[in-house]
This record gives C-alpha cells, structure tokens and sequence, in this order.
C-alpha cells in the first residue's frame, strides 16, 4: 500500500482555564493527512482501471461504471441517468429483479447505483474471497439490463415518489442549482428528473441511452482494499470481455452558460417551524486554478454564519456550505434551515455579510482552522473503502489525474492569504447569488425582501 | 523511512491482528476503560458513553438528558472552556454526540497527537460545575435543541420514527403530546434540573471511555490516569436502569404527511437490547424479511403488481431495549388492510418455518460484510466496544460478532419472530397523505 502525505501545521493555543483542575495539555500538533494514491491502467478496449490496495480489512470494494456525456441527455430528459443506473438493478437477461438480488446476496452484497453528472456506476463491498464473482456480477449487469417494461413503469413511479418525500432542505438544494443555471443546461437540469420529464420517459429511451453509454471506451472499473493489483486487472478484462467498444475519444464538454440574472425562488411547504435555505453561486470546474481557494473560502464564510445562527443567536441548528465542482463547471452552496420567525435577521445577515466579504480580514487562527477544515473533510470522504473505490473512479469520469487528491494537498497547504481572498471575492458576490427557501408562503414572502432581490418567485414544485 | 504502523500494514499476512492488541479495566472510581489500537489511519478517536438517556428523563421533564449534552459543550461562568473551540482548534476530523434512549456518548476523532487534549475534555465534562450557569447561553441551548428537533422531525420522512417512539416509550420524548411546535417541555427545563441531572448520572461509575486508533497503550494508560483516576467517585448509588415495559395491547396511530409523500405503514416492537443472544437472531429476521428484492417482503411487496414502492425491516440494537421496525411505502391506492395484511402474512411464515437454508446462507453472508464494513467507523466501532464494557465489563466477546451470525439458524429465527414480533406488543402507523386541496389551501 502506498499513501500521500501531507502535514498541516497548527498553531493554536487557547487560554487555559484557571479553576485549578489540570492545564490544557499543550496541542500544537502537526495532523497528517493520508489520502489513497491510486494506480491507473489502460486496458484494451479503452476502459480504465484504478486500483488502491489496503489490506488492513477482509474486504475489497469494487465499482463499474461508465462515463456519461451531457449530450447524452436533453433538458427534457431529465433524470434519465439516474433511472437507468437504477433500472439496470431491476434483473438481466437471464436473471429477474428478485434473482439478481439473490446473486448478490449470495457474495454476500448489496449493490448500489450511484449517478453524478459524469457517469453513474454500480457498487458493492465483499470479501475477497467473493472480488472475481462480484466484478463479473457487476459488469454483467450493467452490460445486459433486462429493462422490463413493467419494471421501468414501477422505478419511475418509484423514483417520483422518493423525490416528492425529500427533505425541505435537500429540496431547495437541488432546486438551487436550476436557479443557479437554469433548467436547460447541463449543469441546472434538475438531476434527478421532476415528475414530468421522468413519466415521459420510455423504455426506448432508456435503451438508447443505454446503447449510447454502454462500451469499454466509456467504462470505469475501480478496486479498493485487499486485492492484488494484477488479479484485479486479470478480473476487470475478464469481466469487460464481451462488451462492445462503444464511442471511443474524450468526453464531449457542454459548458454551461451562467445565467445573467440572479433568482430568489420559493417553494410553499406548510406545516414548518423553519424556512430552509440553499443559496448557490455559480464556480469553477473541478481542477481549475482557483479552486481550492474558494473551497477554503466558502468554508471561512460558513464557519463565521453557523457561529451567528447557531451559538450567538440559537436560531439554527447550523449551517453548512461546500463546493460541488464538477467535469463542465461548479457550485458553491450554502445551507441552513433556521426559525421561521429568524428569518428576516438571517437574509439580512447574509447579504450583509457578503457585502463586507471583499473588506474581510480572517483572523490567522481562522484562516488555518479553514484551511485544515477542507483537508480533513478530503479525509472523511474516502474514510471508507466504498468511499476510495468510488471517489477513484468519479476522477475518471471528471478526467482528472489518479494523484488529484495528493495534488490537493499540496496546493491547499500552499495558498496564500491573497489566493483566498481573490477566489472568494470573485465568486461568492451577491451579483451572482440565486436563493432558493422552501417553507410557508406568508412567511418568505412577507421576510424575503429582506434580501434586497426583488419579489420572489414561487415554484410549482409536485415534488 | 516507514512508519511502524505503514510497515505493518504493507507486511503483515493479516492486518485484522492490529485490531486484537486490546485491553480493557475498570478505574478505582468506576471509570470503565477500553483501548482499542488500530494503526490504519494517524487518527484517534475518544468516545465517552454515560448511562443516561431519554427513558432516564424525570417525570415530566422529557428532553433534559438531550439538553445537557448541547449544554456539556460550552463552558460555565466558573469555567470557560468551550469544547468547540479547543476541537476546532485541534484539527478534529469529526466530533459529536448523540443521545439515545439509554445513553449519552460524546465522541471525537483528531490527529493521534492531541489524544491528551480530547482525555483532558472529556474529563473537564465528567467533573464540571453547573451552578454557575449562563442563563442566556441556556435560552440559545433551549433554541438550537428547538431548531435540531423541527429539522429532524418536523419533515414526513422523520417523523415516522417520533410516532413510534412516542407511542412505544410513552411521555419519554420532548416532543410527546405536541404537535411538535412548541417544544415545551424543553422550556420549562432549569438550571436547577440540569444541575441535578449531571450530578446523578454524570459520574465515573456511570461512565465508560474507549479509545481507538492509532495510539501508544502505554501512554494513553498515563494520560487517562492523569486525567480521570482523580475523579472522586459518587457517594450515591448508580441510577437504575431498567427497560420500559413491553405494550400489552396493539398501539394504533394514524396521521396525515404532506401532499406528494407515499401512504406509510410501519409495525414498531421493542426487542431485546444489543448483545442480547435475541440482538443476533433479530437482524438475521430483518434481512431474511426485506434485506432486498430477493428477501421475503420484497418478493412480496415489491415491483410491478406489488402493493409496496420500498420495503424495510431493521433491528435497531440500542440499550436498555431494542426496536424492531418493518415499514412499507405504499404504492399509490394500496389499501392499508391489505398491506398490514401481507406483512403479516409474511411475519406468520417466518414464524411457523421451516426456512430455507439458501436464503439464510443469503442472510448471513451480507451480515457478515456488514460487520467487517462497519469495523472501517471508528465512531461505530467505538460505541460497540463501550457497550460490551457496560454488559460484561470486559471485551472478551467482540470478535464473536461473526460467530453470534453463523449461529442463528431457522428455528431459532422462527422462535424470535412468534416470541416478539407479535400483534399484541406492537405500535402501527399509518401515514396517510393529507388530500390535494387541504395541502395547497393551507400553503396557498
């Protein structure tokens, strides 16, 4: 096994307490950050392999997926990636929903699909013994969906149903980044479809779509934990053995156009103590030169507002905010659900806020506690197995390099004040902001104001 | 030049033997201790548990328990520590803590280096002084409990789990008995009832410390004696704990969930608690009734034809009682007889057997991954390891995780489904959508 390293160097010290009961032991420490260092190999056929070796547990997670282009969807198909990544669960060729669980339950696994914007793949943790069996389960399964008709009818309505009982909060999340970038753009369709696109959506579509993804040119398969690298490449050409080349070439970027007008958007919801925010602005692709910085940015803002929503004034539970940069462009996102009654005070405080941003001296400690913030959070997303092989094989899909995560590091530890400011400065402006709330009608509209951007647009959301 | 901890993991033949370097003992205050080393990650995570929960809360003050871990993060008057700046400050990779029916736990994970610092908090926590309370920084507590309850509870998918909680513990949550609005019983809690909660339960023998990772025994032997073996012990003897009674009669609930939310059925029974020889045979039950569309409910219930969009059973082992809930979204017209119907049905096959050795071979094999997956949560892994400290008071028995599945057979699942899943000891809610009409009236 192999690891990345970095060390971040703190330089707190807060004042001990003089009580008389022991001292703060002293806690300037330097916190290492490990991240996987995966390995990437080419294999005939154009798929790509990523691998990262850990023996420390009986476990190996394995995902197989393929790359999605954003011509692939039209606006007006919105959600057909994430229905055929689920669909392709609902049985084979040969074998039935019920007996295609069975399969996997016998390795003793659960699959699960996951979709981004990129691609979408499916996914499972066994033990090693069961690796070779599961990654031919996997690649066959995604290679020979039996899409029935029946079964198709019921993932959709299925998906409508799960999507209508979202949280208030994940709801103005998602809706958040269609205000960003509008619904015909890659970047704002509403990624898990509304319940109009997903019931127009046919078998002959998902089968085309299918057909369009489908082929080693386009597929990912990604290795994490005790496995050999050579078996993994032996199981991978294995398992892609019967596949059709499909496209072949790098992915088609659609770029989207950020929106000239900011948007203040509202769903009515009833029943609520809270309005829950998402406020978005608009941010770079993955890997791009500023990015780290604003990441460090977006996080110094969201410190200092869930400290004023949470601990000065209770009026929230906490707020949180992070950058979702993706292969064509990115968001930056902040969220809080808070007391409806604290709502005026909290739109105020935003926009404040934002106003003094570009005259906002961080203190040292805060700056470093920001700084160390983000890298810690690149350590809890792959804390987990399913996490590594997952997060490899989405930088595929984001044509980033094996070693991104590494590459990171280093240039987070090695912003400069400036960089900070410069990012955050130009991007998380309230000329570029869109605010989504969701929560009682006579409560946003009657405090909404308060952000300064005109009468707010209420959404016809059926779910 | 290679770390010890890199070097072991790149050579050793099985690097699960860094988990088996483990000891446990009891201070002479009570303290229960167990260190767990675990050289993966440059992390370590310290975990205090304190037996006091929400069915501890006195008569009439549901919430206090989960009030006081919010109120355990700030300083007081006497004593301005504040957990939260001394974490944040020490590169915490995660901090929290949660309060569940029988326990509080406060947990953190932070760069090996600073496990003197996390020691030093939590034994800050176990010995501090609440009669100089901030009564203002005790109204914010009152609002952020407020605002942690409507967020988690007041959208339909949550709310499923406060009915049954509700109807199973009766009068043991703050929420009982309001519409979740006001919240008033948190209100009405005083300084003078935190003080007396955290002198009763907040004591060394009442308490168990765990910590895991990637640390040296020896010194985090030193350190916790430093730290906690000067902690006087309690005069008074431990509060009791015992579990709730089991419902003698079916509980009925019924309420509306938005507009666009499925129709919800859910059947709630308390079950024996974790590490009870029943917990094991319950999740076996679980996976062998919705564990996937192969499982019994889903075959049932599930896809084109089925009268179920999603199907769930789970064991949730907690202390001092278990709960055993199976829920049902309906598919849209789905008639609530008809599903509670074929849940029984199902449950009465089950329970008269005989059960198929594939399906349970099916069962086991993926809790047995579960259990090596959730080995990856240190957190998780945490919680496991003080609870076996409260039950035997040593870790003798966790590695048996695997052995405790293997050993459930079908009779045995047959056994715990007619003993406990039984009409007569359970709650059922129905959630039904509230009409189209009543929904936009009311958001306009």
């Amino acid at each position: 096994m192999t690891v990345g390293r970095a060390a971040l160097l703190l330089a707190f010290t807060l004042p001990g307490c003089a009580t008389g009961l022991a001292p703060a032991p002293a806690f300037t420490q330097r916190a290492e950050i490990r991240l996987p260092q995966y390995r990437r190999h080419t294999l005939d056929g154009g798929a790509e392999l990523i691998t990262y070796m850990d023996g420390s547990l009986p476990l190996v997670a394995i995902s197989v997926g393929l790359r999605t282009e954003a011509a692939d969807i039209t606006p007006e198909q919105a959600g057909l990636d994430g229905l055929m990544y689920r669909a392709v669960l609902d049985g084979t060729e040969a074998m039935d929903a019920s007996d295609l669980d069975d399969a996997f339950g016998a390795l003793g696994a659960k699959p699960r699909a996951v979709v981004t914007q990129e691609g979408g793949y499916l996914t499972v943790t066994v033990a090693p013994e069961h690796a070779e069996a599961a990654v031919k389960l996997l690649a066959t399964t995604l290679r020979r969906p039996r899409f029935a008709e029946g079964e198709l009818r019921d993932r959709i309505s299925r998906t409508v149903q799960r999507e209508g009982a979202r949280h208030p909060r994940v709801l103005a999340t998602a809706l958040v980044r269609t205000a960003v970038f509008g619904p015909d753009s890659s970047l704002g369709r509403p990624f898990a479809g509304t319940a109009a696109t997903l019931s127009r959506l046919t078998r002959r579509d998902v089968v085309a779509f299918h057909e369009r993804c489908l082929g080693s040119s386009r597929a990912v398969i990604s290795f994490a934990g005790r496995v050999n690298p050579v078996n993994a490449r032996r199981w991978a050409e294995q398992a892609l053995a019967d596949w059709p080349l499909g496209r072949s070439g790098p992915p088609r970027s659609s770029v989207a156009p950020v929106p000239g007008s900011r948007r203040v958007q509202a769903v009515a919801r009833s029943g609520f103590s809270q309005v829950h925010l998402a406020i978005g602005f608009p941010a770079m692709a993955a890997g791009a030169a500023d990015e780290e910085g604003l990441e460090v940015g977006l996080r110094l803002y969201t410190a200092r507002l869930a400290g004023n929503l949470r601990e000065a004034q209770g009026t929230s539970y906490g707020a949180e905010g992070w950058l979702d940069t993706r292969r064509d462009g990115g968001l930056a996102v902040i969220v809080a659900s808070v007391d409806q009654e604290a709502l005026e005070d909290t739109l105020e405080l935003i926009v404040d806020s934002l106003e003094r941003l570009s005259i906002y001296q961080p203190s040292a400690p805060e700056l470093l506690r920001a700084r160390a913030d983000f890298l810690l959070s690149s350590a809890r997303f792959v804390d987990q197995l399913d996490d590594v092989a997952g997060r490899g094989l989405e930088l595929v899909l984001q044509n980033l390099p094996a070693d991104f995560l590494n590459q990171r590091v280093r240039r987070v530890e090695a912003l400069a004040h400036t960089d900070i400011a410069a990012a955050t400065r130009r991007h998380l402006v309230l000329q570029r902001m869109s605010v989504v709330m969701v929560g009682d009608a006579h409560v946003i509209a009657a405090q909404a104001p308060a952000l300064g951007m005109g009468p707010v647009q209420f959404l016809a959301v059926s779910h | 030049m290679i770390p010890l901890g890199l070097a072991l993991l790149l050579f050793a033949p099985d690097a699960t033997e860094l988990f088996t370097l483990r000891a446990s003992y009891t201070l002479k205050n009570g303290l229960r201790v167990a260190l767990e080393p675990d050289l993966r990650q440059p992390w370590v995570t310290v975990l205090v548990a304190y037996e006091v929960g929400f069915l501890h809360d006195p008569p009439g003050r549901p919430g206090l328990a989960h009030l006081y871990e919010h109120l355990s993060f700030d300083g007081t008057d006497f004593d301005p520590y504040d957990v939260d700046a001394y974490l944040s400050a020490a590169a915490a990779l995660e901090y929290n803590a949660s309060t569940s029916l029988g326990t509080t736990e406060y947990h953190v994970t932070l760069p090996r280096e600073n496990l003197a610092l996390a020691l030093w908090l939590e034994s800050r926590r176990m010995q501090r002084d609440e009669q100089r309370r901030d009564a203002r920084r005790l109204e914010v507590h009152r609002r952020v409990v407020r605002n942690e309850m409507w967020e988690r509870f007041e959208s339909a998918t949550d709310r499923t789990p406060l009915s049954v909680l509700n109807a199973l513990f009766p009068g043991s949550f703050p929420t009982a008995g309001t519409s979740l609005g006001p919240l008033a019983a948190t209100d009405v809690l005083s300084s003078e009832d935190i003080r007396q909660l955290r002198l009763r339960h907040y004591r060394p023998d009442n308490a168990t410390l765990v910590v895991v990772g990637n640390f040296r025994s020896g010194e985090a032997r030193r350190l916790i004696d430093e730290y906690f073996a000067g902690i006087p012990r309690s005069d008074g003897p431990r509060p009791p704990i015992s579990a709730p009674p089991a419902l003698t009669a079916e509980a009925q609930v019924a309420h509306d969930v938005d507009h666009g939310q499925p129709a919800k059925l859910t059947l709630a029974w308390t079950t024996p608690p974790f590490l009870h020889e029943q917990d094991a045979v319950a999740g076996v039950a679980a996976e062998l009734l919705a564990g996937g569309r192969g499982a019994r409910l889903g075959r049932r219930l599930l896809g084109p034809g089925g009268g179920a969009t999603e199907v769930r059973a789970v064991q949730r082992s907690d202390r001092p009682s278990s709960v055993f809930l199976v829920t049902v979204a309906a598919r849209p017209g789905a008639a609530r007889a008809d599903l509670r119907a074929q849940v029984d049905a199902t449950l009465d096959e089950l329970g008269r057997g005989p059960i198929g050795q594939d399906e349970l071979f099916r069962a086991r094999a993926r809790l047995r991954t579960s259990a090596q997956r959730t080995r990856q949560w240190r957190t998780l892994r945490a919680q496991r390891i003080a609870d076996h400290m409260r039950v035997y008071g040593n870790l003798d028995r966790l590695d048996g995780e695997a052995a405790r599945i293997e050993a459930v057979d079908g009779p045995a699942v047959s056994r715990f489904v007619r003993a406990f899943l039984v009409p007569n000891r359970r709650v059922i809610v129905w959630e039904q959508p509230r009409p189209a009409a009543a929904a936009a009236g009311a958001a306009r």
